[in-house]
């Protein structure tokens, strides 16, 4: 840590506690959006939209090194097959008599495919073009286990062993500018997903950004500045300078510098949009006070768990949509009402579909290919891939139509503006869904 | 670490790691019976005088409703923070974490209880009677859908954890075995919160399974599994890396498998041969193994001889990411380097800074002791240093940190805001406790203590 950032962190550390609980008590949607950011004037040429003939954008460019990625995990396995409903199809019926969505309460968005009723909120989306579906998104020789399905999703490596690096740990660690921001790479929860590892690029896990503050005893306020100001002096001098302790180490620098940060900008915000109240929509409050305050996040990393219905799936899956749905679509609405919409895409993904007949419990066990949703103003909404065909299925399951990776090289090479090759290994044809 | 270790810091580790560390007095004890004898005493605590299940039934239906999953989770941490019989205590953590039950999908704090009170009875048993009686326990029919796995349309789920995380490890069996193993748990199921066998929906058929074939039951599933040698490879390196470090080297690891096999499957052995492998006293073992929360909370709590409120650990540990009782999936807690993070290292400061200022008043949840180090005269800063880093497990930090600490001990003394004039002796004493007491706030919160 540097001495003039160490004295940031002195100054404010330990303060705002009060103001940061005011700010998330406030009544919601009372705040007039906030200007938009500017705009660039020197936008690079590889981040152009392609040429639209005597049409002008309807929306101001971002720049590259502004625009912010959220990845939606939705863990456990999530049934992708009662979500996007192929409900033109009699086999779909066939195979799944009990748990099968009816045609009639699907959201048809075309003649053989429509959206769970729960997803009523995306379907709004998918209507104003903001919402593309990638449909059969899987990779080959799928992995019925979660846990090495994740790690192929994760390290984008679905051959040979398991790469130690994440694909966002390998793009943060192109993009990453040391000394700025604590926070450009950020997963919420309490630990760090495979996906946002690299040896080269900090991550910060956050479970409540309002209460990100060093709290001394309350009754010795002047306890607060030596001590403070001696740790600061003191944890990045362990006794050996061994892998665990450097860890540490840089993880209490990016601690006291993200206190610095927090605590004086996100208390600013109030949201402009309702959330559902859970634990995913609270969550994406979070993420959208962190981006109007512009703290320097490329990527936020966030999940959504119970997808592996194996029993009684119907209600617990409806639940789930109704939690993703509409906690994107408020998410969305505040984004906007702060002028931040069109600088961020959400992507979800899964890590198996499940298995196309249902089991004898309601339920469906593990699957291969699924769907994924991406959602933003800077997507062209629309049905991207083919639904894959019930009737030639891979042991029971689903064949993907679409390599995973060409949705992630899309997001790097079209979104983020990154070379893409080299995060994924190869190169993949890009899906186009970046507007 | 100063090589080669004393006795004494034998024992320490063992204590930390076999245990929840151990405060002045029992340390003292347990320094008398030196590290053999506490070791034994460790391995054997049948033989360990408890009154704990006494005190604890007393308190159930009043104090601790077991309908409740935070009084659940209270009620295990108590016994963290109180039991003499330390490692049964800690190897029924590791268990939880193996097979890894969470009360969000069974939705039964009772049963959750019943469950962590099997694992604690079997924890030092043979395995395969273990494994037998987490696959009938309640809680784990729940967990992984066995109480609905029939004849007619078998359901993976158990059958598949069993083998990719309980036992084989993925990579050790392929798709079709994972079939046969659903089979032969059909019919295995619940009645009235109970385990019983349904015969109707129990597929008796042939299943090929594991390169042999036969009308496989569910016990004859969890019998050829917890013998086969991947199964040992992998029980043997979680518990090494539970109690030591991560990834072991082959040769430190060879040992502890050849126990797990040669004593047909006994869990005590195998923990002693990890107890007694001198790669567990390592540089690399003390400086690869992070704290994980629960042995940095309860460990913190015991060193400093503290009486808190076990409840408000509860929610600390969720922070700290480790939920107790609700683990984040079937494969348990990652642990390692991923307890580390700016949100949970923050969450580490404030819960040390809570403990450290703590004075037995209303609303500050607890007091610790020893107050003679609290009273002591900030005259002698390397006393104090030394008194303190002696209570943190003998904790060593570089001489640069030492240093640092040293200086803010023999910094002038502050004084609450708005305070003028010249302090009276009882507010000097209040400010050379603060600053006694910061010291302690300061060495929990070191990079070095986080490991080791």
């Amino acid at each position: 840590m540097t001495s003039s950032s160490r004295r940031d962190f002195l100054k404010v550390a330990g303060a705002g506690a009060a103001a940061g609980l005011a700010a998330s008590c406030s009544p919601i949607g009372a705040q007039p959006a906030q200007p938009p950011m500017p705009v660039a004037t020197a936008v690079p040429a590889a981040a152009m939209p392609p040429p639209v003939s005597s049409v002008p954008p309807v929306t101001p460019v971002v720049p590259v090194d502004k625009r912010v990625l959220v990845v939606v995990q939705l863990s456990g396995g999530h049934d992708g097959l009662n979500a996007v409903v192929p409900y033109g199809n009699g086999l779909y019926y066939q195979l799944r008599p009990q748990i099968g969505i009816a045609a009639d309460q699907v959201l048809h968005l075309d003649e053989q495919i429509g959206l769970h009723p729960n997803l009523k909120s995306f379907k709004a989306l998918y209507d104003n073009r903001q919402l593309a579906i990638i449909q059969g998104v899987g990779y080959p020789n799928p992995s019925r286990s979660h846990f090495r399905s994740m790690e192929i999703w994760h390290s984008a490596q679905p051959e040979g062993a398991p790469a130690s690096q994440g694909w966002l740990g390998a793009f943060m660690a192109q993009v990453y500018k040391v000394g700025e921001s604590p926070f450009q790479c950020v997963n919420f929860g309490s630990s760090v997903p495979q996906a946002l590892q690299t040896q080269h690029a900090p991550v910060a896990a956050l479970q409540d950004t309002t209460s990100f503050q060093f709290l001394v005893d309350r009754r010795l306020p002047t306890l607060k500045d030596p001590l403070l100001k001696t740790f600061g002096q003191m944890y990045g001098k362990p006794a050996q300078k061994t892998p665990a302790l450097e860890l540490v180490a840089s993880n209490w620098d990016s601690t006291a510098r993200g206190v610095n940060v927090l605590s004086g900008s996100t208390e600013k915000y109030q949201a402009a949009a309702q959330y559902p109240n859970n634990g995913f929509g609270k969550t994406l409050q979070q993420i959208a006070s962190m981006i109007a305050a512009d703290v320097g996040t490329r990527v936020f990393y966030v999940q959504l768990g119970g997808f592996d219905t194996h029993a009684n799936e119907k209600p617990a899956h409806a639940t789930l949509l109704s939690q993703l749905a509409d906690g994107l679509a408020a998410f969305q609405t505040d984004l906007e009402g702060h002028g931040r919409a069109e600088q961020v895409l959400t992507m979800s993904f899964s890590e198996f579909g499940r298995r196309v007949k249902e089991n004898g419990s309601q339920g469906t066990d593990h699957g291969a290919a699924g769907p994924m949703f991406v959602l933003g103003k800077g997507v062209r909404g629309g049905l991207y891939g083919d639904h894959p065909d019930l009737a030639r299925l891979d042991e029971g399951d689903l064949s993907h139509t679409v390599d995973f990776r060409s949705v992630y090289a899309t997001v790097i090479e079209d979104w983020l503006g990154a070379p893409a090759h080299d995060v994924l290994a190869g190169s993949f044809d890009r899906l186009g869904f970046v507007a | 670490m100063t090589y080669p270790l004393t006795e004494a810091a034998r024992i320490s580790i063992l204590l930390r790691r076999a245990g929840f560390a151990a405060g002045a007095a029992d340390l003292e004890r347990y320094q008398q019976l030196g590290w053999e004898a506490t070791l034994q005493e460790l391995l054997h605590p049948e033989q360990v005088a408890e009154d704990l299940d006494a005190l604890l039934g007393r308190l159930q239906g009043g104090l601790l409703d077991l309908q409740n999953i935070e009084d659940v989770q209270t009620w295990w941490l108590y016994r963290m923070v109180q039991t003499r019989r330390v490692l049964l205590e800690k190897l029924t953590l590791f268990w939880h974490g193996h097979f890894a039950v969470a009360n969000y999908k069974v939705a039964n704090p009772g049963l959750m209880h019943r469950h962590i009170e099997l694992l604690r009875t079997q924890a030092f048993g043979s395995f395969d009677d273990l494994l037998l009686g987490v696959s009938q326990d309640p809680a784990m029919l729940i967990w992984l859908d066995g109480g609905v796995n029939r004849r007619t349309a078998p359901n993976e789920n158990f059958g598949r954890e069993l083998l990719e995380l309980y036992t084989l490890g993925i990579g050790n069996y392929d798709e079709d075995d994972v079939l046969s193993a659903a089979r032969a748990f059909t019919g295995w199921n619940l009645r009235n919160n109970t385990f019983y066998f349904d015969d109707n929906q129990h597929d008796a058929g042939d299943k090929p399974f594991l390169g042999t074939s036969g009308p496989y039951d569910g016990t004859d599933i969890l019998q050829i599994v917890a013998a086969q040698p991947e199964t040992a490879h992998r029980i043997a390196s979680k518990l090494f890396a539970f109690f030591a470090y991560p990834n072991p080297e082959p040769d430190v690891l060879a040992p502890i498998v050849d126990t797990y096999i040669s004593s047909t499957h006994d869990i005590r052995a195998t923990v002693e041969t990890i107890l007694r492998s001198e790669a567990m006293y390592s540089e690399r073992s003390q400086y690869e193994h992070v704290k994980s929360p629960v042995e940095y909370v309860i460990g913190s709590v015991r060193l400093l001889g503290a009486t808190v409120r076990e409840r408000d650990l509860v929610t600390v540990l969720r922070q700290l990411g480790q939920d107790i009782l609700n683990p984040p999936n079937v494969a348990g807690w990652p642990g390692d380097t991923t307890w580390i993070n700016p949100s949970t290292l923050l969450t580490r400061f404030n819960f040390a800074a809570r403990l450290a200022s703590s004075r037995g008043q209303a609303g500050d949840g607890g007091d610790i002791r020893p107050g003679d180090l609290l009273g002591m005269p900030l005259t002698e800063p390397a006393a104090v240093v030394d008194r303190v880093l002696t209570l943190a497990g003998s904790l060593q930090l570089s001489a640069e940190a030492r240093q640092v600490l040293l200086d803010y001990v023999q910094s002038p003394l502050t004084y609450p805001a708005g305070f003028n004039g010249q302090p009276n002796p009882q507010q000097r004493q209040a400010a050379a406790e603060s600053r006694v007491r910061g010291t302690i706030l300061l060495a929990l919160a070191s990079s070095d203590f986080q490991v080791g």
